[in-house]
């Protein structure tokens, strides 16, 4: 008797130890490394990590049955329709697959992804509402505000075709999610999302559950489109279906040159600086003017390929088939910066609606991982009050500039940020690439502060592809 | 070196291969897992690109006739949390594959495992059997 009191007690004890109060919250107990639970400088929990499993793709309680008929229907077609496997957006609260990664700042907290599409969702603390006339899209606008310690996240404005789960649950414009965040210690995150949408469900539903901090290295760059070879097959399989093929933009030239918008008057002021007195690069920049000292000093290989790409008419741009353009091009689109003391964070509007970090945590590139990518792998440290950037790890497929400049693997390249005042940010590059050049090629591109500007989502897959249209 | 990468991938790859792996596309919409192929040849390329790793093999028959297969493998983020590598796979390696033919009936299969030439057995970051995957 006293054996079977101590083997329950030892159950008992087992449980609890399985079970802590965090882990209540959530559906499962995922359980990360314990540790303090990291503060942000503004005194809020700091969600920054990546958090591989944010997200879901549950099923509702109660459906509508005009909404269970289309999941049925798709479910027949074995989810050949998916978006997702034609490298477009899954939005929230879909589970991107692979690892997602929050970036955290007082203003804002960013959702990284390094697939399906290796996008970024910015959700905005800076106690602004939805604007009017909200342009539906595949991630929506999101709202943040603090709770206590929950980041409560309000999205609107949806993209009604998006397939938001891998069942294929249709939603309406009027969608509206409430996602919460709670960072419980080192390496638990709570997360609990409220889908609303009367046109689909009864009533609201709620799914609840418990992310451990994933231990991955860091995401890679996954470029979904590079060699997406399924549309073909899928498409084959749905070839007696009603839904239409997607009209293909691939074999006329790619998607239309993104065009500029007149950014507005960059304003006068003093350089910004951030809590801990380095110089800020934060805000919305537009890239006027690039410098150039003449054509690159090309090794024979390279001048051959520039000028066959010259004589071509720049017919293979990656840019217009939606594959990225590297670090060094750039695309007329507005770029953003946001900046914490270990990362800062670059995104950009156009091409892949994509990013770049720049670690400035002591780090070296992880070459084993990753031996290439598109737009390198990129390290920094301060000299001052200028900020140097280092980037290696790039494949050769990238151009320099939308004439076809090439440049080889072995491309290194230096940055230098300069911030001379409120309204301005120069950048100096140098590209060091012996393979392909005979000597290092230095020039200098500016930006200009686009004060109310933000990013809007620019999603060229679903251009070339024609989504829109259909 | 390589062997110790090899037996890492065997270890860890015993391991994964319970839980299927989330990818991009519904492995159902295009593999019939009641279509297993067990394919011996030659690698005669590998892409290491996404949404998957892909690899081909050249297959000769017994009348002479070579046969060419495109293998899927998973993607790469998971191919290298699972141990893979770029040149884990090199062009003249000798490779049995286990895998699921995709249902357009082409020469296209979904890898689930690929047996080396030196006999072990790696998995191959198949997403096999996610349809629909537990979230």
């Amino acid at each position: 008797m006293r054996q079977l009191a101590l083997a329950f007690a030892a159950v008992v004890a087992v449980v609890a130890t399985l079970t802590p109060v965090s882990a209540q919250r959530g559906r499962g107990p995922a359980r990360g490394p314990a540790g303090p639970l990291p503060m942000l400088w503004d005194g809020h929990p700091d969600l920054t990590g990546i958090w591989t499993g944010i997200g879901f793709s549950g099923r509702a309680p109660e459906i509508l049955p005009w909404a269970a008929k289309i999941i049925a229907d798709r479910a027949a077609k074995q989810g050949a329709e998916d978006f997702e496997a034609r490298c477009l957006p899954g939005g929230p609260p879909r589970m991107a697959p692979y690892h997602t990664a929050l970036f955290a700042t007082p203003k804002e907290v960013v959702v990284l992804f390094e697939g399906n599409t290796h996008m970024y969702r910015q959700l905005f603390l800076d106690g602004s509402d939805h604007p009017k006339n909200l342009k539906p899209t595949f991630y929506g606008d999101s709202r943040a505000h603090w709770e206590g310690d929950w980041l409560v996240v309000d999205t609107i404005g949806f993209y009604e075709k998006s397939w938001y789960d891998f069942a294929g649950t249709p939603h309406t414009k009027d969608m509206h999610l409430v996602e919460k965040f709670h960072r419980v210690d080192y390496g638990n995150l709570e997360e609990e999302v409220t889908i609303d949408d009367p046109g689909v469900f009864p009533k609201p539903w709620t799914q609840r559950k418990n992310i451990a901090l994933d231990p991955a290295f860091e995401m890679t760059e996954y470029v979904c489109n590079e060699n997406n070879q399924d549309p073909a097959h899928l498409d084959a399989l749905l070839k007696d279906s009603p839904t239409p093929a997607p009209k293909t933009l691939a074999k006329s030239g790619g998607v239309p040159a993104l065009q500029p918008r007149k950014p507005p008057t960059p304003p006068s002021g003093t350089t910004p600086r951030t809590h801990d007195g380095k110089v800020s690069f934060e805000g919305v920049w537009v890239p006027t003017t690039t410098k150039l000292p003449g054509e690159p000093s090309y090794q024979a290989w390279a001048k051959t390929l520039y000028e066959e790409r010259k004589a071509n008419k720049q017919k293979d741009d990656p840019e217009r088939y939606c594959l990225p353009n590297g670090a060094v091009r750039v695309n007329p689109l507005p770029y953003k910066i946001l900046q914490r003391p270990d990362t800062l964070l670059m995104m950009w509007e156009g091409n892949t609606h994509s990013y770049r970090r720049f670690f400035l945590d002591g780090r070296k590139p992880n070459l084993d991982i990753e031996p290439e990518s598109w737009t390198g792998q990129a390290t920094g440290h301060w000299d001052g009050d200028t900020l140097t950037v280092e980037t290696v790890g790039f494949n050769d497929k990238t151009w320099l500039d939308s004439t076809g400049k090439p440049h080889s693997d072995q491309m290194h390249l230096t940055e230098r940020y300069r911030r001379p005042d409120l309204g301005h940010m120069n950048v100096e590059l140098t590209i060091d690439d012996p393979k392909a050049l005979t000597k290092p090629y230095t020039f200098t591109r500016t930006f200009t502060l686009a004060p109310g500007w933000e990013l809007q989502e620019y999603v060229c897959q679903a251009i070339l592809d024609g989504v829109y249209d259909q | 070196m390589r062997v110790n990468v090899i037996i890492g991938l065997a270890i860890v790859g015993l391991v994964v291969a319970a839980a299927p792996v989330r990818a991009h596309h519904s492995f159902a919409a295009e593999y019939d897992a009641n279509k297993p192929v067990t394919i011996t040849g030659a690698v005669t390329k590998l892409e290491w690109m996404n949404p998957h790793a892909r690899f081909y093999v050249d297959v000769t028959e017994t009348d002479g006739k070579v046969t060419h297969w495109n293998f899927e493998l998973g993607a790469i983020p998971v191919l290298v949390k699972q141990g893979w590598r770029r040149d884990s796979l090199k062009i003249g390696d000798v490779v049995t594959v286990e895998g699921s033919r995709a249902k357009d009936g082409s020469t296209t299969a979904n890898a689930r495992s690929v047996k080396l030439a030196d006999g072990r057995r790696v998995f191959a970051g198949s997403s096999g059997g996610d349809a629909p995957p537990v979230q």
